[in-house]
């Protein structure tokens, strides 16, 4: 069983086209973070004009105090479901931030330091319902994150998805986690991100927060 | 469900739109018509699903925004508690009316959600291109209360003040919000009735035949009957007299129109409403409203943890302007920053209060992002 971890701005970015379900994603998640967890989350998006294909992410800040800033500014954790995606937002993520990719879809890795699971093709070949994808990745995301709790993800999940596709996304839920568990072996570490934000309050440089976007 | 179940508040997830609509809700609103426009239809959504559970609520779709800035106008003058909501494009099409409710003095509630650039603009970016369109969007002298909000709780709180200050001062109140705002989810506590204070129009106490429709009174602020309940009304967007009907005499042409202007003046104390952090011992203040105070607010943080002698003026209220409380600020403080997404719509205001006392600088961003706490973080060190 997971513990509650204290959190200060833990920065998630999920990404990649419109039409894979990145907006419900990230409002399962904030939902479960906020509500089921008790963190204080601020999830924003950011998507284009298109309903389908256009570039589409969703943004969630996780902390245990109150957020001012509602964007990210420096990822924690990055979940890149397009090429165009991981291209465009891998330079945000902190040193030691996560990079979680869809292998199907993300042929090039800007780094080799970084997870993946073929999404897509789970859904498909697994579940039976491409559409499914989004609920196979917060399964995996639940995994990942040590804070995240299986059953108030799930909770969530039946809160916020009509009652018709309940059990299809149970499914993939349960599919997207247990391949986590299975190929991801572990939780994300958080102990190298409070040793940076540990260094930084020590020797405070005003210059080292300052992002370029 | 035990007693202490039903004490406890409901928490939620919601959106900044979905929390206006809740405000509103709470607020007494029981009329809605309006026009879908991102980023403003969540606001629109929540109402069509909500408003036909409510007693005697009605939503409208109307064909346009001249029309349903019309359909509350008509609501209100019946007595209803109105709100529209819209976005840039469709607030320049309700100016006329906007215009009209103040001239006829109707208490009604539009949420104005910016987004970036002028004309149809980026649709689905934040921008604050239209806070000085809020105050001077229609033609004519006319007062006009214009309000922000920064967060989820405060979109929800701010409506509930919209209303209540629509109801108190019978004028049209105008919520700007920008689009990170509206479409940010919190989490919030939704208050219970009885929580908050709920305003309602002062109504005429003298028998039907006594009563003038605007006719001096203490306050400046005449009470209103709902149409149909025996009282004398005529309603018209030309300059009237304490009966209703027009004139151009100058004597009562001068007298409706400082009445309608010093309703508002004198509550200035009331209506002007900021939010102060770290102000007190600060050197360098940044001004900012909407989203952007969020942005604010951490810079402030992190500059005064680097030692910088940081503070932060957040305005809720954007006009009328709030000078009393700049103006105490603009003495202590060696520079005022004062970052907006549009090209210096409230600096212009910050400007004109400080008269050279201190050094004004401006943040401004029009390419369709927000503006960064890391941004603003610059120009304090």
């Amino acid at each position: 069983m997971k513990e509650q971890i204290t959190l200060d701005r833990f920065e998630i970015r999920l990404s990649g086209l419109g039409g894979q379900g990145i907006l419900t994603l990230g409002k399962l998640l904030g939902h479960a973070l906020a509500l089921g967890h008790g963190y204080q989350v601020t999830q924003t998006q950011s998507y284009g004009p298109e309903a389908r294909g256009g570039s589409s992410r969703a943004d969630l800040v996780v902390s245990s105090h109150p957020i001012s800033y509602p964007k990210t500014e420096r990822l924690d954790f990055l979940v890149a479901l397009s090429q165009e995606a991981c291209n465009s937002y891998h330079h945000l993520l902190k040193k030691t931030g996560v990079l979680l990719v869809d292998t199907g879809l993300v042929k090039q890795t800007p780094t080799n330091v970084f997870l993946g699971l073929p999404f897509t093709e789970l859904a498909l070949e697994r579940v039976k319902v491409p559409q499914a994808m989004n609920t196979v990745v917060l399964g995996a995301v639940t995994f990942l994150m040590p804070f995240a709790k299986r059953d108030v993800m799930r909770k969530s999940l039946l809160a916020n998805l009509p009652e018709k596709i309940h059990k299809v996304n149970l499914k993939a839920f349960a599919l997207g986690y247990d391949q986590a568990r299975r190929l991801l072996a572990q939780p994300i570490d958080l102990k190298n991100g409070e040793d940076e934000s540990a260094a930084k309050r020590g020797d405070m440089n005003l210059t080292d927060i300052m992002v370029e976007d | 469900m035990s007693a202490m179940q039903r004490k406890k508040r409901t928490e939620a997830f919601l959106l900044g739109n979905e929390a206006v609509a809740e405000g509103a809700l709470l607020a007494g609103c029981s009329f809605y018509a309006g026009y879908p426009i991102t980023p403003s239809t969540e606001i629109m959504e929540v109402m069509a699903r909500r408003l036909p559970h409510v007693e005697n609520g009605v939503f409208l779709q109307m064909e346009d925004e001249i029309a349903s800035a019309g359909a509350i106008i008509g609501a209100s003058l019946a007595g209803r508690k109105v709100m529209t909501a819209t976005s840039g494009p469709g607030f320049s099409l309700m100016q006329e009316q906007i215009g009209y409710a103040c001239m006829t003095e109707t208490p009604l509630v539009i949420v104005n959600v910016m987004r970036g650039g002028s004309s149809t603009g980026l649709p689905t970016s934040p921008g604050q291109g239209d806070v000085q369109q809020a105050r001077w969007g229609a033609h004519g002298d006319h007062p006009i209360i214009v309000f922000s909000a920064a967060d989820v709780r405060e979109c929800l709180e701010m409506t509930i003040t919209a209303f209540n200050y629509a109801e108190k001062y019978r004028t049209p109140v105008i919520l700007l919000l920008d689009e990170i705002t509206a479409h940010t989810r919190e989490k919030i506590e939704i208050p219970r009735p009885g929580e908050f204070e709920v305003l309602s129009r002062l109504l005429p106490t003298m028998p039907p035949e006594w009563y003038k429709p605007y006719e001096e009174t203490v306050r400046g602020v005449p009470p209103m009957p709902p149409i149909g309940t025996g009282y004398r009304f005529h309603v018209t967007g030309l300059t009237h007299d304490p009966l209703g009907f027009p004139t151009s005499r100058p004597d009562e042409v001068k007298a409706v129109t400082e009445r309608m202007f010093r309703k508002i003046d004198r509550f200035f104390h009331d209506i002007q409403i900021v939010d102060h952090d770290q102000t007190e011992d600060a050197d360098t203040l940044v001004i900012a409203y909407g989203s952007v105070a969020r942005s604010a607010r951490l810079a402030v943080r992190q500059a005064r943890e680097a030692g910088v002698k940081a503070g932060l003026l957040s305005l809720k209220t954007l006009f009328p302007f709030p000078r009393p409380h700049v103006e105490k600020l603009l003495r202590t403080c060696k520079l005022v920053l004062v970052p907006e997404m549009n090209m210096g719509q409230i600096s212009r205001e910050v400007k004109r209060v400080n008269c050279g006392i201190t050094t004004i600088r401006t943040i401004n961003r029009v390419d369709g992002q927000i503006i960064t706490p890391s941004q603003i973080l610059k120009e304090i060190a």
